[in-house]
């Protein structure tokens, strides 16, 4: 019997590495009688599904014209 | 052998932004991004002979910038209380979700109306508050696509390190994408 901890532990495993038929029926089966875990997987989709694209859109960030000039003028 | 010379300018107009936005997505703090950019340039001059053509300008300078990011870290790392007791139960033989904690909210929701106002600032909000380290492990698995050994060579850290800093981040990030939408 494995615990919660160890279950979401092993979904995100699951991300990164191929599991073992055990491990996956595992948590096949405690999904299937732990509503938070079950909860877990789903949100663990979707925070990848976020992730990817708030990191694309990254953000505007820029020097300003004049922290150029001077890191031109620092170089030189 | 021939000196490589460059238009320091062209160098500078050309990059320092796209390294920039390269730093933030690993740091949270943008004066230590503009150092560690600014550095770049000054190591990137000093050894524009070991510049191999190879690989693009940018590709060069993008990967001095990602090993100064890297050595700060090194320099920086503090540590991290470690969150996993504020969401499972310890005394609980089945560490079982501390019920405070449990998602009954719905983070689909939430998906749902960020994408539709286009409202992605909570979101940065909430990566920000991740340790620098965990913020360029996910950068690096989420924007760049790396391949998981990648990441564990570039941040020294074991497969299963790995996996437990993939799932601590996102009980961090759904504990912060919550909390912020019931204020």
């Amino acid at each position: 019997m494995k615990t919660c901890q160890e279950i979401t532990e092993k979904i995100e495993k699951g991300n990164v590495r191929k599991l073992s038929i055990r491990e996956r029926i595992a948590i096949r089966r405690h999904l299937k009688i732990c509503p938070d875990c079950d909860h877990y997987a789903k949100d663990s989709a979707i925070l990848d599904r976020l992730l990817r694209l708030e990191l694309k859109r990254m953000k505007q960030y820029k020097f300003t014209q004049e922290e150029k000039s001077a890191l031109i003028e620092k170089l030189r | 052998m021939t000196e490589k010379t460059i238009n320091t300018s062209d160098l500078i107009e050309n990059n320092s932004d796209y390294l920039l936005r390269f730093a933030m997505t690993k740091l949270s703090d943008l004066e230590l991004a503009k150092d560690l950019v600014q550095d770049t340039f000054l190591s990137a001059l000093s050894k524009l002979d070991t510049f191999e053509e190879r690989s693009s300008l940018r590709t060069w300078l993008t990967s001095i910038l990602n090993r100064k990011i890297i050595d700060h870290w090194r320099k920086a790392e503090t540590r991290y209380t470690d969150p996993v007791s504020t969401f499972f139960d310890q005394e609980d033989p089945n560490k079982h979700w501390i019920t405070n904690t449990r998602n009954n909210s719905d983070l689909d929701n939430i998906e749902k109306r960020i994408i539709e106002d286009e409202s992605y600032q909570e979101l940065s909000d909430c990566i920000d508050t991740l340790p620098e380290k965990w913020k360029g492990i996910i950068s690096s698995k989420y924007l760049q696509e790396k391949i998981s050994d990648e990441i564990c060579k570039e941040y020294d850290v074991t497969p299963s390190n790995l996996w437990v800093i993939i799932h601590r981040t996102k009980l961090l990030l759904r504990e912060c994408l919550k909390t912020k939408n019931l204020e």
